[in-house]
């Protein structure tokens, strides 16, 4: 076996940053765009309202049973189609942030039912109105429930971003992918590429924990 | 216009791709179940250095894409080596991947078996690889049993991916398709549906399954 050959990585250095801040830029968008969305559903699975209720399970299941790839290939083409004209990473947000939002409103409705059914009655019988509930009964007690399994899931969507890759999107697998072929090295690009991932998943996962950490004493 | 006859009439074709998706997804979930359970078992010995590799490989597994897994896969086992075909090289990045996530979720069963048992097995006499073999293991594989069927999903929904190292798959024939007849649109909507009958099946299945578990008392 030959050993790795580290100048490649040092030659496109600013390729492999560039890719790693379009990875950085979606992920910071998509994330909060998928927990957003995902609350929307999380409220509208929990409406008193069956359209709303049926409307929004088919949601989750039509995202949660399509594979990612064909979610994001299908909006590519989709967008265009009906006059939308988005440079590819546009696309990729979209994409992921929906996707992504259908993990995130599970989290958001799990954690609702998690909490004593007795605390919205009251609320309820106190004068507040569904909404008012919501916001100043359950929303601040939400937290403990929902961060970890939120750091699991961004850790996901951060992955997933590698995905894009195959809509052309210039991130850091498609970064990658330009080494290997100006370079015709292969394997040391994609391990330093994993390891960028890697660094990225570890320290959102360490800064997180932190956070959490902080909050709980 | 969308013209839904398009969907329609890729079905059949990209079925057949389905159906070799779902055969490897089979293939890499049985042998990802047997590497979890080995690693696991291994990792009962509570050896130091070997829990050390394989929570570095546990690591690199959950923090890296399956993507770029995959890529490595499919150019480093030929530097090192083995000219094998991409299947082989997409099962091999899918096993790993898959054998890691198992891993964690055989060891969280066997964890939750109590230890009250084991204790009076060795009191009972038994060898270790008895109580192995007919304690915990049995209860601990019928607990991760809705898991391992949620992981089966998980493997299918991943397989669109290996369209991206020459493997012919569902993806890989839709694209075939809508490069001849310019209908991306239908061609994946035809593709999306067939995927989504699968997984929804299946994931029924499993939910069905934790469902009757549960009442069994396990």
């Amino acid at each position: 076996m030959m050993g790795l050959n580290i100048d490649v990585i040092r030659e496109n250095l600013p390729l492999f940053l560039e890719g790693l801040g379009v990875t950085m830029l979606i992920s910071v968008v998509a994330i909060p765009a998928a927990i957003m969305l995902g609350a929307i559903v999380a409220l509208c699975r929990l409406s008193s309202l069956k359209i709303l209720r049926t409307g929004a399970l088919c949601y989750l299941e039509i995202l949660r049973n399509v594979p990612f790839m064909i979610q994001v290939f299908l909006i590519y083409y989709l967008l265009p189609f009906y006059g939308f004209r988005f440079p590819a990473y546009v696309v990729g947000i979209i994409g992921l942030s929906i996707y992504a939002s259908s993990y995130f409103s599970e989290i958001i409705r799990a954690a609702i039912l998690s909490l004593p059914t007795g605390q919205l009655e009251s609320a309820r019988s106190m004068g507040m109105s569904k909404l008012q509930a919501m916001i100043h009964i359950v929303l601040p007690q939400l937290p403990p429930y929902i961060v970890p399994p939120f750091i699991n899931q961004s850790s996901t969507l951060i992955k997933d971003t590698a995905i894009l890759s195959t809509i052309t999107v210039q991130e850091l697998t498609m970064a990658t992918q330009r080494v290997q072929q100006e370079s015709y090295d292969f394997v040391e690009p994609l391990v330093f590429a994993a390891a960028l991932y890697l660094a990225i998943n570890t320290i959102m996962i360490f800064t997180m924990s932190k956070i959490k950490q902080a909050k709980s004493t | 216009m969308l013209d839904l006859i398009y969907a329609v009439q890729a079905i059949p074709k990209l079925a057949v791709g389905l159906s070799i998706a779902v055969g490897f997804t089979c293939l890499a979930l049985f042998l990802s179940v047997t590497g979890g359970l080995i690693l696991s078992y291994i990792r009962s010995f509570n050896i130091r250095t070997v829990n050390i590799i394989i929570n570095a490989y546990v690591t690199y597994i959950r923090g890296t894409p399956l993507l770029v897994q995959l890529y490595l896969v499919y150019y480093l086992l030929p530097e090192i080596g083995f000219e094998l075909p991409a299947f082989v090289a997409g099962l091999t990045a899918f096993v790993l991947n898959s054998a890691a996530i198992m891993h964690e979720v055989i060891r969280g069963g066997l964890s939750s078996i109590p230890p009250g048992q084991q204790e009076a097995a060795i009191a009972a006499g038994m060898t270790n690889r008895a109580i192995w073999r007919y304690i915990t293991f049995p209860q601990a594989l019928i607990k991760v049993l809705p898991q391992i069927i949620s992981e089966f999903t998980i493997l299918l929904k991943a397989t669109p991916l290996l369209a991206f190292i020459s493997i012919v798959e569902t993806f890989r024939i839709a694209q075939l398709i809508y490069s001849n007849n310019y209908r991306p649109i239908e061609v994946l909507i035809g593709a999306a549906i067939i995927f989504f009958c699968v997984n929804f099946s299946v994931s029924r299945l499993g939910i069905f399954m934790e469902k009757k578990l549960a009442g069994r008392g396990l």
